[in-house]
């Protein structure tokens, strides 16, 4: 335990060490391996709560212009903040368990418009915000009736293969500027929910 | 389908997880969207038809990210609280995979002892020291040491033992 709470040491009070005495303690493998857990714990906690991870230094990077005059493409990408709570109606027999939970899921909270042409030729990014005019917001409806509304915006038909998902309630926010593979993938992140997208059909497992 | 067509696929469906990969990493967000532009100006100089996988743009990523710490030295390294990699391994690689990352999530969430998991949660999500801790859970700051150290040992063991460290 000695050998962690030297880690600790490092990584809470790095000035406490002269560089030599950082690389030479970091050179022993278990003070490394417990100082890059503690790095990693505290990065996976920033990335789940959707902050910016901690001690962020802006560093002035000179990036190279890349000019592609071949590979010219314009997309944008958008991924709009959801947040959904899953409630398990246990009580009404429509689940197994017996417990009544509460998932909740968040999403990317970022909007963000990125052109690859701009990607390409190395310019600024350049970052926009979703129009809120085309959300539509989903409370406490089930997956079968967001699904029936979002296939009729997008001429797409649905098909469920466990009929007790239909029953799923959720609460959702459904931003109209996605395609169907953008709206499918979001979805595709609640654990009990697998849906397909083939063609014009959306499969629901 | 056009090399363009591949590119513009990609960049749909990774550009997120790529960036927030490169984010876990290099702690710098002006410096993690550099590098993920970076491999997607690189995929322009392939062949057309070639697959894009998903463990390839991630790999890249790590390169790219390895390399820019690599111009870091230890004590930037330190107070930024960046990975490390190990000097001694012959591999030139060591930082931790998405899927590494995933694991010790996972294991903070729902793998540690109740006193464990709530003395690290207060440590790393809510950024309180051994003394705040110490007063919150009505224990000593030795305890609140303890706690931290079993619960890092825990992650360790499980790590080893999926041979991810």
């Amino acid at each position: 335990m000695e050998k962690y709470k030297l880690a600790l040491e490092i990584f809470d009070h790095p000035e406490r060490f002269s560089d030599d005495k950082l690389r030479e303690l970091l050179n022993d493998k278990e003070i490394l391996e417990v100082y890059n857990l503690l790095a990693a714990a505290e990065t996976v906690t920033a990335t789940t709560e959707s902050k910016k991870p901690v001690n962020i230094v802006k560093v002035r990077r000179r990036r190279p212009v890349w000019l592609r005059a071949a590979a010219v493409a314009a997309i944008a990408v958008t991924s709009a903040a959801a947040v959904a709570y899953v409630i398990r109606n246990s009580d009404r027999g429509r689940l197994p368990s017996d417990v009544q939970t509460i998932e909740t899921v968040v999403t990317d909270g970022t909007a963000t418009a990125l052109s690859l042409q701009d990607t390409l030729t190395g310019k600024t990014d350049s970052v926009t915000q979703a129009a809120g005019s085309n959300f539509v917001i989903f409370k406490d409806k089930t997956l079968e009736s967001i699904l029936e509304e979002i296939s009729v915006n997008y001429g797409t038909k649905v098909r469920f293969e466990n009929p007790r998902v239909k029953e799923l309630r959720l609460f959702f926010k459904w931003d109209k500027s996605l395609t169907p593979a953008q709206i499918v993938a979001q979805l595709n992140n609640f654990d009990k929910i697998d849906i397909s997208l083939n063609g014009d059909v959306i499969t629901v497992k | 389908m056009t090399r363009r067509d591949d590119i513009g696929e990609t960049f749909r469906t990774h550009y997120r997880r790529m960036l927030n990969y490169a984010l876990t990493l290099v702690r710098d967000e002006e410096t993690a969207r550099d590098i993920v532009q970076d491999v997607f100006a690189s995929l322009a100089e392939t062949e057309a038809g070639s697959p894009i996988p998903t463990t390839f743009l991630l790999i890249q990523v790590r390169n790219r990210c390895c390399n820019w710490l690599r111009h870091l030295s230890v004590r930037e390294r330190v107070e930024r609280h960046l990975l490390i990699e190990s000097e001694s391994s012959a591999e030139s690689h060591d930082l931790f995979s998405e899927e590494t990352l995933n694991k010790i999530r996972e294991t903070m969430e729902c793998g540690l002892p109740p006193r464990c998991a709530t003395v690290m949660k207060l440590r790393f999500e809510s950024g309180m020291t051994y003394d705040e801790i110490a007063d919150e859970l009505q224990i000593t700051t030795v305890a609140v040491y303890k706690h931290l150290c079993k619960g890092l040992a825990i992650l360790r063991e499980k790590l080893s033992r999926y041979g991810e460290i």
